[in-house]
């Protein structure tokens, strides 16, 4: 074998053997002005690569319209809109701050957030608590409805769940996600999309310490059956969750396997192992979709939001095959649930040492994909998404398929080049 | 059965209405593609998307593999505006012509910077090639071609490339339906015609003979044809962006993903002879260059 490709060898391999290795643990939670590395007032996160006020998609700019009326900074969203626009409020990717968030990934100072501990590796990621569907601010909804939801999660949502926290850690390290993940996979879930099983698993895991609390019960109810109603309670700490496996593997000298995928509805953007923290950017695809009433393609964003990660650390859309389910969801057939999976393995390093899927003879999911299988087979990443209307308030309209553009991989793979093979 | 086509390469074309007799035979069945001999010419019929002067492009991306369905050897009749295998038909009305494009260059425009990364990307896609699989690069056939004809032309014996002998040794040579040494020398070869008129050496071309002497029918027909500049779209645009100054990379990596190492094998004779003509014209050291980042040694 050859220097260099010994080198690529042995940095794939260590990048995800930590990604698989990563022990992912909700330990906290906390306002994102205290929690999320470089938070700060005035200023808001938001999903995938950088972009300006001028470039913002609509769902992005109703994300950050109603983040700045929940922050109190504006009283009107056409205040709000001067204050983005003009650079008083500022805001800047997620990952840029270890922190991840669906859709539009919207967060702001006082929200609150999950904290996600990698045991084995020592990283800490973040993500808000997830809000349910339909007419919601990480879908560009900023109504009073939407703020509402999201002052009742902060004053009641979070102090139960702060305080089940703390309940679990009085008695343990925290609730390990990747257990929950690894069954999710087994019981029907892909764990981007379809979040049911493990939201089931989680309330059983967190149900005694709910109760061991002393929060009032009311509002003990309250928050039980707002999650339980709500599918995608458990996304967002499962995004955190991929988020860590991620960065376990992220800045290795050489290494070809893609470390964050991310959309703003403006652009789709990925960051590479080897290549640290530069993004490589394309315009961001349009899904096909599962289309709610009254909505179609010509009133989709483009696609957008950070979970993307789940599929970079080896579940959500590439391990489709385990939910046969999701199809009612998200478009398509069980049989293109079952190939897209299985193109996956054409394009990633390794099939997950934890997370299998019963179809498939209990294979490993693919997982660590690879910027040289993508040129070299011309398969692209295919992820399941939820769609936002391309206009600011309106919100979610649908779910569907996308696959990443090509050029990203292509750019990344001459990055790569001029910074090893010259 | 019929099947609707959408593009017709303009040697196809040319080969059907031309034809005396407008029957032939079905020569090699693949699960997507067939290869036809008519008049001793090939016509290349496919579900896949990519076109070439060859080629005739059938709508339809998916279907029962040809395999199941055709016979070797089968006889096929041009009449009217469909070609008939048996109960098979392929519909030829309102078909489209893949216009051939000329592949003659009025400069060498890439960047001595832009080939040695190519090389990387290219040996880093060979890295994901399984062991067993013949590496062109690392054959002996390729390294005495690379002596003879490749530093030799660079250091400015122009007529280097005349010589047929390390040509021989490399045809035929490799696994697959078109073996690697084929691939190489089409890619190679096409380049260099191309780039001849402008930098004032002399074309060359292997014989028909020579060539099917020396491999498959079906691989040799395509090398036949790629030498006189006849190559599917992916070369064609390849080649073409040497002319420019961007968009080499690119045009490679798309042309690097095509069958399992065809497309690698063609880009690296498109690399080695660009790369050939940079050190003969600008006197640089860039052949040497290119070549240390497939063998790791930079």
């Amino acid at each position: 074998m050859s220097a260099i490709k010994e080198e690529v060898e042995k940095a794939n391999k260590e990048a995800v053997e930590r990604m698989m290795e990563s022990e992912p643990i909700w330990v906290d939670m906390g306002l994102a002005k205290d929690k999320i590395p470089g938070m700060k007032d005035y200023m808001l996160i938001h999903a995938g690569p950088p972009v300006t006020w001028e470039r913002a998609a609509g769902p992005m700019k109703g994300a950050l319209i109603g983040a700045v009326l929940y922050e109190g900074w504006a009283s009107t969203p056409e205040e709000a809109e001067k204050m983005l626009a003009s650079g008083e409020v500022r805001f800047e990717p997620t990952h840029h701050h270890n922190a991840v968030g669906p859709m539009a990934g919207v967060i702001s100072p006082s929200m609150p957030v999950y904290e996600v501990y990698d045991k084995k590796w020592g990283n800490r990621a973040y993500s808000n608590m997830n809000e349910g569907i339909g007419k919601v601010l990480r879908y560009g909804a900023y109504s009073k409805e939407v703020l509402d939801r999201l002052k009742w999660m902060s004053e009641v949502l979070y102090p139960v769940l702060k305080a089940t926290i703390d309940e679990i850690r009085s008695e343990k390290e925290g609730l390990p996600f990747k257990p929950l993940i690894a069954q999710a996979l087994q019981m029907g879930d892909d764990c981007h999309n379809r979040y049911y099983a493990t939201t089931y698993l989680f309330l059983k895991e967190i149900t005694p310490y709910m109760l061991r609390t002393n929060i009032d019960k009311k509002d003990l109810i309250e928050a039980y059956k707002f999650m339980a109603a709500n599918p995608f309670t458990t996304l967002n700490l499962g995004m955190a969750s991929a988020k860590v496996m991620t960065l376990a593997a992220h800045n290795i000298e050489y290494c070809t396997i893609v470390t964050v995928m991310a959309r703003n509805a403006t652009d789709t953007g990925i960051w590479v192992s080897g290549l640290g923290d530069r993004w490589f950017t394309a315009p961001a695809p349009i899904p096909k979709g599962v289309w709610f009433p009254g909505y179609s393609e010509k009133d989709a964003s483009g696609d957008l939001g950070d979970s993307s990660i789940t599929e970079t650390a080896g579940f959500g859309g590439f391990a489709m095959a385990a939910a046969p389910a999701i199809v009612s969801w998200v478009g398509g057939s069980v049989q293109l649930a079952i190939e897209t999976t299985q193109k996956m393995y054409e394009i990633t390093y390794a099939k997950h040492k934890y997370f299998q899927i019963p179809y498939l003879n209990f294979q490993g999911t693919p997982t660590g994909i690879d910027i040289r299988k993508i040129l070299k087979t011309g398969i692209v990443p295919t992820i399941n998404t939820g769609i936002a209307h391309k206009e600011p308030g309106v919100g979610q309209i649908g779910a569907g398929i996308v696959s990443f553009p090509m050029k990203l991989f292509k750019d990344a793979f001459k990055a790569f080049a001029e910074k090893y093979g010259l | 059965m019929i099947l609707k086509a959408r593009y017709i390469g303009c040697l196809a074309k040319s080969f059907l209405t031309n034809s005396p007799r407008k029957f032939g035979k079905i020569r090699t069945i693949l699960p997507n593609t067939f290869y036809v001999e008519f008049d001793g010419n090939p016509i290349i019929v496919t579900r896949k998307k990519g076109r070439s002067p060859l080629n005739i492009n059938l709508s339809q991306d998916r279907g029962e593999s040809f395999q199941r369905i055709i016979q070797p050897d089968s006889e096929i009749r041009f009449s009217g505006e469909v070609l008939k295998i048996g109960n098979i038909v392929v519909d030829l009305k309102g078909v489209k012509t893949y216009e051939c494009v000329e592949l003659n260059l009025d400069s060498l425009r890439v960047s001595d910077d832009e080939l040695v990364k190519a090389s990387f990307i290219l040996s880093r896609l060979y890295d994901l090639v399984e062991e067993k699989v013949l590496i062109i690069y690392k054959s002996d056939q390729f390294r005495d071609c690379l002596t003879d004809v490749g530093e030799a032309f660079a250091k400015g014996v122009d007529n280097a490339i005349q010589n047929p002998e390390p040509y021989r040794k490399l045809m035929g040579l490799g696994q697959g339906f078109t073996p690697a040494g084929d691939d190489f020398l089409s890619g190679f070869l096409a380049t260099l015609n191309a780039l001849s008129k402008v930098y004032g050496f002399k074309k060359f071309f292997l014989r028909r003979d020579e060539i099917l002497s020396s491999t498959s029918w079906a691989s040799g027909m395509l090398l036949y044809y790629s030498q006189y500049g006849y190559v599917g779209e992916g070369v064609s645009k390849t080649i073409q962006s040497l002319g420019d100054r961007v968009g080499f990379l690119d045009a490679l990596m798309d042309l690097a993903r095509v069958g399992h190492t065809s497309g690698l094998d063609l880009s690296l004779g498109i690399l080695v002879a660009s790369s050939m003509i940079l050190d003969l014209i600008k006197g640089r050291d860039v052949l040497s260059r290119v070549m240390r980042r497939f063998l790791n040694n930079f």
